[in-house]
């Protein structure tokens, strides 16, 4: 049988990823209910486990550091604000990521912020020249082209590729429909790839 | 810049096109992903597009590792803790002015008629003859007029010894009125509520942030 996804998580283990992933799900769940009888240490792990993971997904939406680490705390200031309002209707993670990209969009657009512009400012600490030889060029390339992208288009498109989530939860996050979703990661691939068919290294 | 645009032969090879970015990584239910399977091994051209969408997540992967602001997750962290605790206070603080604990224990409806029968008391009170002249009434040192609104916060550091506390507090002319806080703030009252007095407990061994509520408020 023809198989050829080779996605960072991979096909052949599904269940044990799976079961790490429920044990993340358990312990958000937790963590909320503590954080809903207002644990602060409940809400700082919380704050440890999300900040990484929305500092990746808002790091390809939002240029400028300043307003990027603004949305992170943001965020999670309405987690801590309204825990007591999540109904379990979405895993912790959508729901938080959900938060996220409504913060961002907003703060997007009251800093009127065009696009993200990855030689603006570095995000990072110097990758150092081994990973700036292997990584550079790709990473320049696909960088400059996912800021070609309109932001609906390239958070389905980070989303989906960057972070690995399902279409539904996807769906959950931008507040739209599934159906939606598939179509804007259809075309965000398909500008995606004619932006890149030019670009040296692997796009070629 | 040349535009490689996908064509859509069919229902099925749209249907499946659609479907392809969350194939092959367990994201698909079973149906969905036997038909992407049974599609994709006559399909030539989403055999390409599957290899191409490979390299975009071996790529992405690099990416993520560059853009995440992660190093500054601890500093973030004091700021965020700070947040919270100038929103409690405020929120303490505006409460304080708006509506005394008792009142809000008791409701309004309740003070309301304490507050009417109170009047008609008085006026009886007035309308009677005295019946004995009035009396010099004991007062006690303690007992002068008792201000307690807090007009600035301070958040103490975990480590802070009751010793280091007592300093600071003494080195503000400052009273704890209030807290802690859920973020661990205490509510102050300072005497002398200007940028000197702040400068000089924030100073302090064992204190983290001091913040004047009244500038909170007039920001």
């Amino acid at each position: 049988m023809f198989r050829i996804g080779i996605g960072r998580r991979s096909s052949a283990a599904p269940l044990e990823e799976k079961g790490a992933a429920d044990a993340g799900d358990s312990l958000d769940l937790a963590l909320m209910a503590r954080i809903v009888a207002r644990d602060l240490a409940a809400f700082e792990t919380l704050y440890r486990i999300y900040d990484p993971r929305l500092g990746r997904f808002l790091g390809l939406m939002i240029a400028r550091r300043a307003i990027l680490e603004e949305v992170l705390n943001d965020t999670m200031l309405v987690v801590w604000n309204r825990a007591a309002t999540y109904n379990r209707q979405s895993k912790v993670s959508t729901w938080i990521f959900a938060i996220a990209y409504r913060t961002a969009l907003k703060a997007l657009h009251r800093h009127d912020e065009p696009h993200a512009d990855p030689t603006d400012e570095p995000m990072a600490d110097d990758p150092g020249p081994e990973q700036r030889r292997c990584d550079g060029e790709t990473r320049a390339a696909l960088m400059n082209a996912l800021d070609m992208l309109s932001r609906e288009h390239r958070s389905a498109l980070v989303l989906t590729y960057f972070h690995e989530l399902p279409y539904a939860e996807i769906a959950q996050i931008m507040s739209c429909p599934v159906d939606t979703v598939k179509t804007r990661v259809f075309h965000a691939r398909r500008r995606l790839r004619a932006l890149l068919s030019g670009e040296p290294g692997d796009w070629l | 810049m040349k535009a490689d645009v996908l064509p859509i032969d069919g229902a099925e090879h749209q249907a499946v096109q659609l479907l392809l970015p969350w194939h092959g990584n367990a994201l698909l239910s079973a149906s969905e992903a036997a038909r992407v399977e049974a599609h994709v091994a006559e399909c030539p051209r989403c055999q390409a597009d599957l290899a191409w969408q490979a390299r975009l997540r071996s790529a992405s992967a690099g990416v993520l590792r560059a853009e995440g602001p992660s190093s500054d997750l601890d500093r973030r962290w004091v700021t965020l803790r700070q947040q919270l605790a100038s929103a409690d206070a405020a929120a303490a603080h505006t409460a304080q002015r708006r509506s005394p604990r008792w009142v809000v224990s008791l409701g309004w409806p309740f003070v309301l008629s304490a507050q009417a029968a109170l009047l008609l008391a008085l006026a009886l009170v007035a309308a009677w003859p005295p019946l004995s002249p009035p009396a010099d009434s004991y007062r006690g040192l303690g007992a002068g007029p008792v201000n307690t609104a807090a007009n600035a916060i301070i958040v103490f550091a975990a480590s802070a010894t009751e010793a280091q506390i007592r300093a600071a507090l003494r080195a503000g002319d400052a009273r704890l009125v209030g807290g802690p806080t859920v973020s661990d703030a205490y509510l102050l009252q300072l005497r002398t509520n200007d940028r000197a007095t702040l400068e000089n407990l924030r100073g302090q061994p064992g204190v983290l942030r001091v913040e004047s509520l009244e500038a909170e408020a007039a920001r």
